[in-house]
C-alpha cells in the first residue's frame, strides 16, 4: 500500500521525452512540439500571478503578496522572479491562463495529479494520460525517456522506457513506487520493468541527483533535432508550501526562479525548434486564498497555467476573472476555477498536432462539452 | 394642399419611426448576442448606452489581437450584420472567455544568453589563432574538466568537453561548446563560461553556474614562445567559495604551413590526382611559394586571388582552385588530411 509519505518522497525532478519520429510513419514540414513542466504539490496562481488591479487581493493575503511585482495590465501583475517569463510575455511568446483548474475540487494530491494527467474528471478511472492519447490520435509514434513514464504520456504507442542517468548509479527507487509502476503495464514493458528494479535494487544505493534545469536543456537538445522527440514532460516537485510560503522572497518564489529558468533553459536548448514549439504548466490544483496558521497557503482550487513557446503569436492574460470577494470565492476559501485547464491543453495539443478541436476533446478528454480556447492563446 | 401637406408629414414621421426602430433593432441584436458571452452589454433594452459600446469594442479588440475597432452607435447596423454573418460562430467562440493584453511599461530587456559579455572596452588579442587543450583544475589539484579548444581571432571556440560531476547527471555537452563567452587579452581570459558542479553521495544536484573571468589571473612563469595571455592561470571561485584554475595548455598553431607539413600534404594529394588520372597538383616552385607566402599567416584563405597574388602559376590555381584552397587551410595533422583524401 502506498502512502502520502510515500508518495511525495518519490516525487523528484523527472524527465521523459517521447514522440520520437519513426521512418515513413511522420510526415508534414512543420512539426510542433509540446513540453508539459508538472508543478507537483499545487501552485499558489495568486502569489505567481497577483491580480493587481482587485482591491481584494490585499484584503485577503496582504502578506502573500511580492512587494514589487511586475505590473502586465491593470489588472494582472507577475511575480518579479519570472525574469525571463516576464521578456517573453513582452516579446509575445508567452501568455498566461489565471483562475483556471482542471475538473477537480477535492483537494488531494493523489487525485489531483492523477486527474491532471488523465484528464478524467473522475480520479483513477483512465490508465493513460491525456498527451498519450493525443500521441496515440496524431499517430505519433515513438519512445519515451524515463523510468518512472509519467502517467499524462502513457497510451502513446510504441511505448519503450529509458532513464535520463546512468542506470546503475540511480536510486534505488521504493520497492511500492516499482511496485506501482510495474502494475501500470503489461507484456514486455512489464518484464522489463521488472528486470530493471531488480537489477536497481541489487546495486548499492546511490543518488543519481538530476536537478530540472539539467533535464530541461537535455529535453531542449534533443527535441531540437529533426528526428527528435516531439513530447517531453518535466516535473519539479515541493510546491506543498503548507508553511512558509514567502512572497517577496521564500520557498515559492524561489521555487519560481527555478520555473523561470527552466523556461529560459528550453528556449534556449530548443533553438530554433522554439519557432514550433508549445510548453505548458500543470499543477494539481491551487492553493487557499488566505494564509493559514504557519505562513502557508493549503490545498485549494484554481490556479494559473504558464504557457511559453513560438507557437504563441500575441501574448495575453486569458482570465474569466472571478474575482476574490468572500462572496466569489469557491466554498469561501479558494480562487474559483472558470476556465477548465482542459481546454487549455486540448488547445496545446490543436496547435502542436494539428488536430481538430472537435476530435481532440471527443477522443482524448472523452468530454464534448470542453470549450475551445485555441483563438484566445494562438490567435 | 392641406392634405397633400398632412401626408407628407405623415410619411416623414413614419420614417422616422421606422428608421428608430431599426436602430433600436439593430441595437438589440448586438445587446442580445453579447450577452451570449462574457462581455456584458448591461440589460437588452435596443438603447446604446456606455455598457454596450464598451462590450463590443472589447470584444472586437480581442478578436483582432487588441486593435481596437471604436464603434458607435452609428455603426450599430454593419455591426449587427457583422455579427450575424459567416464570423458569428467565430466571435461568439471568442466570447466565451476573456483577454488581457500584455502592457508592460518597465524596462524588462530582451531575452539574452547569460553568457553575454561586454566587451567593447577590453583590448581583444584578435590576431591569435591557435588549437589548444584546457583543463579546469580544483584548488587541490582534482581535474574537474578538460577538452579542446581553439582560439579563433582571439575568442575561446570549444571543440570538446568533458566534466567530472560525480553523481549529477552527466553534464550536457552543449554547455561550454554552445554557452561559453570568451575571449583572449594580453592578461588571459576574459567573459563568461558556464561551471558544472560536482555533486557527492547524498548531496542534492547543483544548477549549471555562469562564472565571470578575467579578474584574477597570474602569468606563467616558464618562458614560451606562446603570445603573452595564453599560458597562465585564469583563477575563479565558483558560488560554493571552491577556488578554480582554468588553463590553456598544448597549443598548436592552427593552420600549419610548414615547407614540411604543406609537402607531406601535398604528395597525398598527388597521389589522390595520379590515382584519377587527373595530372600535376602544384608545382615545386609552387609549393615553395606557397609555404613562404603564408607559413607566419594564420588567416582563413577564402578564394583564389590569395593564391594567384603570391605569384603562383593562374592557370594551376584555375584548374585545382579547391584542392589547393583545401590544402592551405586544413586543420589538424597530415594523417587526418590524407585520411580525408582516401576516404
Amino acid at each position: 500500500m502506498i502512502n502520502r509519505r510515500h508518495f511525495l518522497s518519490a516525487a523528484a525532478p523527472a524527465l521523459a521525452l517521447s514522440g520520437y519520429p519513426v521512418h515513413g510513419f511522420t510526415k508534414g514540414p512543420v512539426e510542433g512540439r509540446i513540453v508539459v513542466i508538472m508543478l507537483q504539490g499545487g501552485m499558489d496562481g495568486l502569489l505567481a500571478v497577483p491580480p493587481i488591479g482587485d482591491d481584494d487581493l490585499f484584503k485577503q493575503r496582504k502578506a502573500l503578496v511580492a512587494s514589487n511585482p511586475l505590473k502586465l495590465n491593470p489588472l494582472f501583475g507577475i511575480h518579479p522572479n519570472f525574469k525571463n517569463f516576464s521578456k517573453m510575455l513582452k516579446s509575445n511568446e508567452a501568455s498566461i491562463v489565471h483562475a483556471t483548474s482542471f475538473p477537480y475540487t477535492a483537494r488531494s494530491h493523489f487525485e489531483g495529479q492523477n486527474v491532471s494527467q488523465t484528464g478524467s474528471k473522475i480520479p483513477f478511472s483512465i490508465n493513460t494520460g491525456w498527451l498519450g492519447r493525443a500521441m496515440d490520435l496524431a499517430k505519433i509514434t515513438g519512445k519515451a525517456l524515463s523510468l518512472d513514464a509519467p502517467l499524462l504520456i502513457r497510451g502513446a504507442p510504441a511505448f519503450d522506457n529509458f532513464y535520463p542517468a546512468n542506470i546503475g548509479k540511480t536510486r534505488t527507487p521504493q520497492s511500492e513506487l516499482l511496485n506501482l509502476i510495474k502494475n501500470t503495464h503489461d507484456g514486455e514493458v512489464m518484464v522489463a520493468i521488472d528486470k530493471l528494479s531488480q537489477a536497481s535494487m541489487n546495486r548499492p544505493s546511490k543518488l543519481r541527483a538530476r536537478d530540472p534545469l539539467s533535464l530541461a536543456t537535455k529535453a531542449g537538445e534533443s527535441m531540437r533535432e529533426l528526428n527528435g522527440p516531439r513530447v517531453a514532460v518535466l516535473t519539479i516537485p515541493e510546491f506543498d508550501d503548507h508553511s512558509s510560503i514567502g512572497s517577496t522572497t521564500g520557498h515559492h518564489p524561489k521555487l519560481f526562479t527555478l520555473l523561470d529558468n527552466v523556461f529560459y533553459q528550453l528556449r534556449s536548448a530548443l533553438k530554433e525548434q522554439w519557432d514550433n514549439t508549445i510548453v505548458l504548466t500543470t499543477t494539481e490544483f491551487g492553493r487557499t486564498v488566505q494564509e493559514n496558521g504557519s505562513a502557508g497557503t493549503d490545498h485549494g482550487y484554481g490556479s494559473v497555467g504558464l504557457l511559453a513557446g513560438g507557437l504563441i503569436n500575441k501574448s495575453s492574460v486569458v482570465s474569466n476573472w472571478p474575482g476574490l470577494s468572500n462572496k466569489n470565492l469557491y466554498e469561501k476559501r479558494d480562487l474559483f476555477a472558470t476556465i477548465d485547464y482542459r481546454s487549455v491543453c486540448a488547445a496545446c495539443i490543436e496547435a502542436a498536432f494539428s488536430l481538430d478541436h472537435d476530435l481532440i476533446v471527443d477522443k482524448v478528454f472523452k468530454d464534448k462539452k470542453i470549450a475551445r480556447i485555441y483563438e484566445h492563446i494562438f490567435g | 394642399m392641406t392634405k397633400i401637406k398632412l401626408k407628407i408629414t405623415l410619411f416623414l414621421m413614419l420614417m422616422v419611426f421606422s428608421t428608430q426602430i431599426q436602430a433600436e433593432e439593430n441595437i438589440l441584436c448586438i445587446q442580445k448576442f453579447l450577452a451570449k458571452t462574457v462581455f456584458n452589454p448591461g440589460p437588452s433594452d435596443g438603447l446604446w448606452g456606455k455598457k454596450t459600446e464598451t462590450a463590443i469594442n472589447q470584444l472586437i479588440s480581442q478578436a483582432n489581437n487588441f486593435k481596437s475597432p471604436n464603434f458607435k452607435k452609428s455603426d450599430a447596423e454593419n455591426v449587427c450584420k457583422m455579427l450575424q454573418g459567416n464570423q458569428a460562430l467565430k466571435l461568439l467562440e471568442i466570447g466565451q472567455f476573456k483577454r488581457f493584453p500584455i502592457e508592460i511599461l518597465a524596462d524588462v530587456g530582451e531575452i539574452k544568453s547569460v553568457t553575454d559579455f561586454d566587451f567593447s572596452k577590453i583590448d581583444i588579442s584578435n590576431n591569435i589563432n591557435y588549437n589548444c587543450n584546457f583543463v579546469i583544475l580544483h584548488r587541490k589539484g582534482f581535474k574537474r574538466a578538460s577538452g579542446k579548444v581553439q582560439i579563433d581571432n582571439g575568442k575561446l571556440v570549444f571543440k570538446t568537453h568533458k566534466w567530472k560531476v560525480g553523481l549529477a547527471s552527466e553534464g550536457s555537452q552543449r554547455f561550454l561548446i554552445e554557452e561559453a563567452n570568451l575571449k583572449l587579452t594580453q592578461n588571459g581570459l576574459r567573459g563568461i563560461m558556464p561551471h558544472l558542479s560536482y555533486v557527492g553521495e547524498g548531496e542534492v544536484a547543483k544548477p549549471v553556474q555562469y562564472i565571470t573571468l578575467g579578474e584574477n589571473y597570474i602569468k606563467a612563469t616558464k618562458p614560451s614562445t606562446l603570445e603573452a595571455g595564453i599560458l597562465g592561470s585564469n583563477n575563479y571561485i565558483d558560488s560554493y567559495g571552491t577556488t578554480y584554475t582554468f588553463k590553456i595548455l598544448a597549443c598548436s598553431e592552427k593552420f600549419n604551413r610548414t615547407k614540411k607539413s604543406m609537402n607531406k600534404k601535398l604528395l597525398c594529394l598527388q597521389k589522390s590526382f595520379t590515382d584519377k588520372g587527373m595530372g600535376e597538383v602544384l608545382s615545386s616552385p609552387g609549393l615553395e611559394l606557397l609555404s613562404k607566402a603564408f607559413i607566419k599567416d594564420q588567416k582563413n584563405l577564402k578564394d583564389k586571388s590569395d593564391l594567384i597574388k603570391i605569384g603562383l602559376d593562374p592557370n594551376a590555381v584555375n584548374k585545382n582552385e579547391k584542392h589547393l584552397l583545401k590544402l592551405v587551410n586544413h586543420e589538424g595533422s597530415n594523417f587526418l588530411f590524407c585520411r580525408k583524401l582516401k576516404g
